[in-house]
């Protein structure tokens, strides 16, 4: 036996044209423990997975694994080091069964050439068991649920035999009920000697789930804590390098009680019969499980997906919403929980990207005046302190918290009434994110009426007015006034247990 | 933007080093013969390459350009012939002369804008509608001209493919001045925004509020337009329009769009580096005549050149990333 079991990094560093993205680098991971690994967008935790993970060819530094050094060139050679990453992003062909992507690449052979497919079938099975999931390796990827693809992605990685498992933010899109059920997994791996590299933005998941913290701040460690000492506060002080009490939510009261839009008996796909209404002013959240039909029923509302039956009404007339150009011009704006797949034209550049909604209104006849949306570009970029050197930056390049900003600042300058906030902080750093939360607030008292759906009940607690529960395409129930809203009683709701 | 800068560069670096190589290999090359037939040559390509940028740009692609100039073509060469024996007093030469040509732009325009509703509407595959389109609209040629050759027309109708403006050939004139008016469309212009939105993201641009399936439908229009006007200069230049005229031309123009830089997945691109990207096409496929060799071997050139031009825009791009 070796003094040093696991992995082990010295020195790895990294740079890109024009960044130090990794720098000096220490980290170990040992068997059978979880290793968190914070810091906001940018700190470099990506790199270093991608690093673990073979994703470069090149790199700076040092790794051990059982004290004997390795170098990793690539996906290849981290799999044969037996290093699995499960990557924010799927990694799994849609179109094929379980089984065939959990044996992507490891299908068991009959002879050179062929499948063994019973075999195949049989090992597939018996992973899915060890992992205590009931899904059926002859489903198509496609019909799974996000949370059960991650299985069917870790399973892959027990066929692998995966002594280190890298985990990129597992519970970014999954719920709280499946969360849980995937840290069940992860305790009964670690307890077998598999050892974790955890991300994730959401600091409470730390005290349920891992051993050890390390905080990360430009490329840098700049914190390694035992799981027991890592308040939160100490670890957002480590992130960012500052404190953010004074950011934290006050209570408000909407002081209004004018209905700037409702939503009566709203039916199509996925959302059966909803029915609220909006205040003018107020924040109004929505809680629920991914697919309970929270996306579904904001897109009807902005016109984005048809609907079957309903009706909505703005300032008490209704609104004959069938495009999202119909919405625009009733002064709705939506932001998509896909900020780059629905929000952003990430090639173009930032004051290009905030006037996209609004050219007509920055334009003189066909052509656009860009001496006028720039003065509009910069008049957001100091307004929401979009971090950018230039507003000729691309909207790729960006965090994800200034990419939000640039997407709030084109909705604003359309010159809504009504904005809708889907996953408002989805992938978005700890500062970023209280950033986002006070300018919510602050859109709001200054009469915009604001819905946010997300998946984060923290969040929503912290930044609603109040908060309506979707379950299975229905509107469960409301807990009234935010701030005294217990977590457990919305929990409840969003789990469609109670109903008004 | 930096993308085209370098495109750019590029390109005229390969054009000057072409030109060079050409001078030296052919004594034919570099005389005012030449050069005027190569531009000749061009700028229909560029006329074309235009409205194909638009498509490009977009995330589409337009295969039906050659045979919607045979179409606009024999259209145009039919209708003059019907209507040139009769007496229409003083509107003769509008009647004549300026029916025929409207209806070229009309045939053009009205092909592209099928093309555009099928895939902006329809959701057909704009690859899959055009291909179909390239064999309706030579299908299309070859039933209104009869299959026959029509030749000899008078000088307003082969003006602008024939006819010169203070010594200078009007053709290049026009080819010029389209590339321009394109460049100030697509750069300043809330149509050309929401073609590079079109191209860069879909669903945002729809999400913004905009009608981006009027977006699409609009630029297979405009390339439908665009082979119009080519079709116009081509019967000037040949003095004859065929039903089989135009053949190929698809090829050129999108190498003169992807050789331009402009980006195979939208979004990204200029349309006066498709002139370039049209300038190097043309004197490669001069050279290679003046230095004998087959068209069929040109044929291989070209091809690659695509695939090249392609090829190093991918490696560029993970070069960056």
């Amino acid at each position: 036996m070796s003094q040093t079991n696991g992995i082990v990094t010295r020195k790895l560093g990294k740079s890109f044209p024009g960044v130090r993205a990794l720098d000096d680098f220490d980290f170990d991971i040992r068997p059978g423990e979880v290793h968190c690994l914070l810091g906001e967008n940018g700190a470099g935790k990506s790199t270093f997975i991608n690093i673990l993970s073979g994703s470069f060819s090149e790199y700076e530094g040092e790794i051990e694994i059982d004290s004997a050094p390795v170098t990793i060139t690539s996906p290849a050679r981290a799999k044969a080091l037996r290093i699995a990453t499960i990557h924010q992003e799927q990694c799994l062909v849609p179109a094929m069964t379980v089984e065939e992507n959990i044996h992507l690449g490891t299908e068991p052979r009959r002879g050179r050439f062929m499948v063994d497919h019973p075999k195949a079938c049989e090992s597939a099975r018996a992973v899915l068991g060890r992992l205590g999931v009931a899904i059926d390796p002859g489903a198509r990827v496609r019909s799974l649920s996000t949370a059960e693809a991650q299985m069917v992605e870790i399973a892959k990685a027990l066929v692998l035999d995966a002594r280190i498992l890298i985990l990129d933010e597992p519970t970014a899109s999954i719920s709280e009920r499946e969360a849980q059920e995937l840290f069940r997994i992860i305790r009964e791996l670690k307890a077998r000697g598999t050892g974790f590299v955890y991300i994730s933005h959401r600091l409470q998941e730390i005290a349920e789930i891992a051993d050890r913290v390390t905080v990360m701040r430009d490329g840098k460690k700049v914190g390694e804590l035992a799981a027991s000492d890592a308040s939160t506060e100490r670890i957002v002080e480590l992130m960012v390098g500052r404190s953010i009490g004074d950011m934290l939510a006050s209570p408000r009261s909407v002081a209004t009680s004018d209905i700037a839009l409702s939503v009566n008996d709203l039916s199509g796909s996925g959302v059966k019969d909803a029915s609220f209404a909006l205040k003018r002013g107020e924040i109004l959240g929505f809680a629920g499980l991914v697919g309970a039909g929270r996306t579904e029923l904001m897109k009807m509302i902005f016109g984005a997906l048809p609907r079957q039956s309903g009706e909505i009404l703005l300032d008490g007339k209704p609104a004959h919403i069938s495009s999202p150009r119909d919405a625009v011009q009733f002064g709705i704006g939506y932001l998509s929980e896909d900020r780059k797949g629905e929000g952003l034209v990430l090639k173009q550049p930032i004051d290009w990207n905030i006037s996209l909604a609004s050219l007509p209104k920055l334009s003189s006849g066909p052509v656009v005046d860009r001496r006028r949306e720039r003065a509009v570009a910069k008049i957001y970029r100091e307004r929401l302190s979009i971090a950018t050197p230039s507003l000729d930056k691309q909207a790729g390049q960006l965090s994800g918290g200034n990419q939000q900003k640039v997407v709030v600042a084109k909705w604003l300058e359309t010159g809504c009434r009504i904005l809708i906030f889907d996953e408002p902080t989805r992938g978005i750093d700890v500062y970023a994110r209280t950033e986002i939360h006070a300018l919510i607030r602050d859109l709001a008292e200054k009469g915009t009426s604001i819905i946010v759906v997300s998946s984060d009940l923290p969040e929503l607690i912290q930044v609603s007015d109040r908060i309506l529960a979707m379950s299975e395409g229905r509107i469960t129930g409301e807990v009234a006034v935010a701030r005294t809203a217990r977590q457990a009683e919305v929990m409840e709701l969003m789990l469609g247990g109670a109903h008004v | 933007m930096f993308r085209g800068f370098i495109a750019r560069a590029g390109i005229i670096g390969i054009l000057v080093v072409s030109v060079a190589v050409l001078s030296v290999l052919s004594p034919h090359f570099l005389t005012v013969n030449n050069l005027t037939n190569i531009l000749l040559q061009v700028a229909i390509t560029t006329i074309i390459g235009v409205g194909m940028t638009f498509v490009i740009l977009t995330g589409g692609i337009d295969l039906s350009v050659g045979a919607i100039v045979a179409l606009a073509i024999v259209v145009m060469a039919v209708v003059h012939k019907a209507l040139a024996p009769m007496e229409f007093g003083v509107f003769q030469w509008p009647i004549v002369i300026g029916l025929p040509m409207l209806l070229a732009l009309l045939t053009g325009t009205l092909t592209g804008l099928v093309n555009g509703v099928m895939v902006a509407r329809a959701r057909v595959p704009a690859f899959i509608m055009t291909l179909g389109m390239m064999s309706m609209a030579r299908g299309g040629a070859y039933i209104v001209s009869d299959n026959q050759t029509i030749s000899v027309f008078p000088d307003g109708l082969t003006f602008l493919g024939d006819g010169r403006v203070g010594g200078i050939p009007m053709l290049i004139i026009a080819s010029l001045v389209i590339v321009a008016f394109a460049a100030w469309v697509l750069g300043r212009t809330i149509f050309g925004r929401y073609v590079y939105a079109l191209g860069g993201n879909r669903v945002a641009l729809r999400l913004s509020g905009v009608n981006a399936a009027r977006v699409e439908m609009s630029v297979y229009a405009i390339s439908g337009l665009a082979c119009g006007i080519a079709s116009i200069a081509l019967l000037g230049r040949l003095n004859v329009a065929q039903p089989v005229a135009g053949f190929g031309y698809e090829l050129d123009a999108i190498a003169a769009v992807i050789i331009g830089g402009t980006s195979i997945f939208g979004g990204e691109g200029k349309v006066a580096n498709t002139l370039l990207g049209a300038l190097l096409v043309g004197i490669i496929r001069n050279g290679l005549n003046l230095l004998n060799v087959s068209p069929n071997v040109q044929l291989l050139a070209i091809g690659s050149i695509i695939v090249a031009a392609v090829f190093l825009d991918k490696l560029r791009d993970s070069a960056r990333a």
